[in-house]
């Protein structure tokens, strides 16, 4: 077993399988050794932690990523798939801090898969969305001129008839 | 709390041009953001077109990944290319779905005849080069041959394992015309002081393998007797 200890103080004893899902853990693991003892993870909040325990408490039985795994250069392996399972899916139907604390989480702790399903899911919140749409959907406040905004649609006017 | 940048650039992408162009019109961080961080290097595809007027002087790098095409060899559009690369393979391409006869195979030559001397032409004029070009033909280095730009071509692999030669070609190159092709190729670049632009243990090895087997003098390879038909080298042009 190993002790995590999030940013707030509170303790969280995970199996050694469950926290190699994050590479930078399993490094420090592994520079450690047996007697891993304590590892602070000092960006995380105890809330965000669990959620992200919780994930790979689910996936610590899947194929750990291969180093390079995601650089495939066909338009196939660039513009990846969106398509999520249904755990997944349903684990990050959260509210959208706690995404963003998620995928940075991940980011941080280098989950690669948390990280990619975290920012499909993302992704899928902006598919298909007007500009006005995105700004409804996540908050963000339109700061264009009215003219800069007339002469930015103008300019990608075309990408929308392809 | 709003989408913090640097996941921006992670969700980025798992998205097309379409919804890219939508996320630069959102407001002027995103816009900023996604013209330095996502539209300098250009995976351009079939189906994925970046909104040209808006990002086109921040693009650098030009992948052509299952698609040619000569639109971005404006220098006016596109000041700030400075590398292209070619990797596309025909046989994962969307042209899968068409019938492949005697229409398609000459469109397909036209097109790769448009291209591929105003790629070669481009390199000679301006300060750019080709980061790596995937050729299933060596016959179409004749052209960067004849545009003097072979020094230009950073890397250079073959895939000759199709059977393209036949499919999408009306001239199936012999291949001691294919050989000559490349001899003058590298003699190109040797000429321009640069080393060629391969790993002669990848690509293809049998090709390799008849570039081994030339007799080598001291002036360089004894090339065999080309066939009293030689002709044009291109085996396009009139």
């Amino acid at each position: 077993m190993v002790t995590l200890v999030s940013s707030d103080g509170v303790s969280f004893n995970v199996d050694q399988k469950v926290a190699s899902r994050s590479a930078l853990i399993k490094n420090m693991m592994e520079d450690i050794g047996e007697d891993a003892g304590e590892i602070p993870v000092p960006n995380v909040s105890s809330n965000v932690l669990k959620k992200v325990i919780e994930y790979c408490t689910y996936h610590k039985d899947d194929p750990l990523p291969q180093s390079g795994e995601d650089e495939g250069t066909s338009a196939a392996d660039k513009k990846k798939s969106t398509v999520i399972d249904d755990w997944d899916y349903n684990f990050l139907q959260v509210d959208q801090e706690m995404l963003f604390e998620i995928i940075l989480t991940a980011n941080y702790l280098d989950i690669k898969p948390l990280l990619d399903v975290g920012c499909k899911t993302v992704a899928n919140m902006i598919k298909g969305k007007t500009p006005e749409e995105i700004r409804r959907t996540f908050n963000i406040a339109n700061d264009f001129t009215p003219e800069e905004e007339a002469q930015i649609r103008r300019e990608n006017e075309w990408a929308e008839d392809r | 709390m709003q989408l913090p940048p640097e996941l921006i650039t992670l969700v980025a992408t798992f998205l097309d041009f379409k919804d890219l162009s939508r996320l630069t019109c959102v407001n002027k961080h995103l816009y900023e953001l996604l013209a330095t961080d996502i539209w300098k290097d250009v995976y351009y595809s079939a189906g994925y077109v970046p909104p040209l007027l808006t990002c086109a002087p921040l693009i650098q790098h030009v992948h052509f990944d299952s698609a040619v095409t000569t639109m971005f060899f404006n220098r006016k559009n596109f000041p700030a290319i400075k590398q292209f690369s070619v990797s596309y393979y025909e046989d994962i391409t969307p042209w899968i779905g068409l019938p492949v006869g005697t229409v398609f195979r000459n469109w397909r030559r036209d097109l790769y005849q448009q291209f591929y001397p105003q790629l070669a032409e481009y390199l000679k004029a301006h300060e750019v080069t080709l980061a790596s070009l995937l050729l299933y033909d060596q016959s179409f280095l004749y052209y960067f041959i004849e545009a003097d730009s072979c020094h230009k071509i950073e890397r250079l692999r073959f895939d000759t394992n199709f059977t393209d030669t036949v499919l999408y070609h009306d001239k199936v190159y012999p291949p001691i015309l294919r050989l000559a092709i490349v001899e003058k190729f590298i003699r190109a670049v040797e000429a321009a002081g640069c080393r060629p632009p391969f790993d002669r243990d990848q690509g293809s090895l049998s090709f390799w393998n008849q570039i081994e087997d030339i007799e080598r003098g001291p002036d360089g390879p004894i090339m065999p007797p080309l066939p009293a038909d030689f002709g044009d080298l291109s085996g396009e042009r009139t």
